[in-house]
């Protein structure tokens, strides 16, 4: 069931609202940017102000200061993405509180995502689940994240998504 | 080539890769993601053994790639899963430990670790 969760991919690019391919590429993109948004600045805030470790115990590297950081990205990045990308080119939008919400949730998601595939992998005892892309370790290290956020992102945008106006 | 080097050039190739594939859709995304899961399983699994369960591999990663299948079979109206086709696939799973794990294999977690992957 885990790594299916990828599946998720699917009724996010055929969702309702999204007409044509381009709409169904670009809401799929959505929750993908989102989750970039958090990683990044996660590792930036982390690098600069990282000083409490958020739980050194599964994941010794993530800290407080990562973690709040990669949320306010994961905002930013959420209503650049809805007012440039989403907004002309699937002619759908969210409300600014709908932006807020979901930018939260998908962030968090997204760590604890994170923090799950951590934890296997100190249980286990291995670095990466496999090296099977180049640089980045397997298939699970590259889609952690989105494992937990893409069935986060399906339910809530099945809420949150709004036709724009015009 | 260094590390940073082969992370960058992957990362360069793979993100076009990504958008084009989520473009295509249908049997494209279909068969992408039943690879991934099926990888991701297979992963997850070679994990699990690490940590010292004792899945049954091939059932799971089989399993894991077919969810995007089943799922775009439903899309294009062909085949819906019923419910008891879930339950069927879960008792096959329970009844193939007593031979494949037998008392001592823990079977319980066999199962549990398989249907989690």
């Amino acid at each position: 069931m885990y790594p299916a969760l990828l599946t998720y991919m699917f009724p996010i690019r055929y969702h309702d609202y999204a007409v044509g391919d381009v709409a169904g590429t670009v809401l799929v993109m959505f929750p993908i940017m989102v989750t970039w948004g958090t990683d990044t600045g996660a590792y930036v805030f982390g690098r600069l102000m990282g000083k409490r470790k958020l739980i050194p115990s599964v994941s010794p590297g993530k800290t407080v200061a990562g973690s709040v950081g990669g949320l306010l990205v994961a905002v930013v990045m959420c209503a650049l993405y809805a007012r440039f990308i989403l907004e002309p080119l699937a002619q759908l939008t969210l409300t600014p509180l709908g932006i807020l919400a979901f930018a939260i949730a998908i962030s968090v998601a997204d760590q604890i995502g994170d923090l799950f595939e951590s934890l296997i992998k100190r249980d286990a005892g291995v670095k990466d689940s496999s090296s099977l892309f180049p640089g980045h370790g397997g298939v699970l290290d590259r889609f952690d994240s989105l494992l937990f956020a893409l069935p986060v992102a399906y339910l809530l945008l099945g809420h949150l998504l709004v036709r724009s106006p015009g | 080539m260094s590390e940073l080097t082969r992370r960058v050039l992957f990362s360069l190739a793979g993100a076009p890769l990504t958008v084009i594939i989520i473009y295509a859709g249908g049997a494209v995304l279909t068969v992408a993601l039943s690879i991934l899961a099926g990888l991701g399983a297979w992963e997850f699994f070679r994990m699990a053994r690490a940590g010292g369960s004792n899945p049954l591999d091939i059932a799971g990663v089989v399993l894991a790639a077919c969810v995007p299948l089943l799922v775009y079979a439903g899309y294009l109206g062909v085949y819906r899963l019923p419910f008891t086709v879930g339950v069927f696939v879960l008792l096959t799973l329970l009844a193939s430990v007593i031979w494949l794990r037998g008392i001592g294999g823990r079977p319980l977690v066999a199962v549990a670790v398989t249907v989690a992957g």
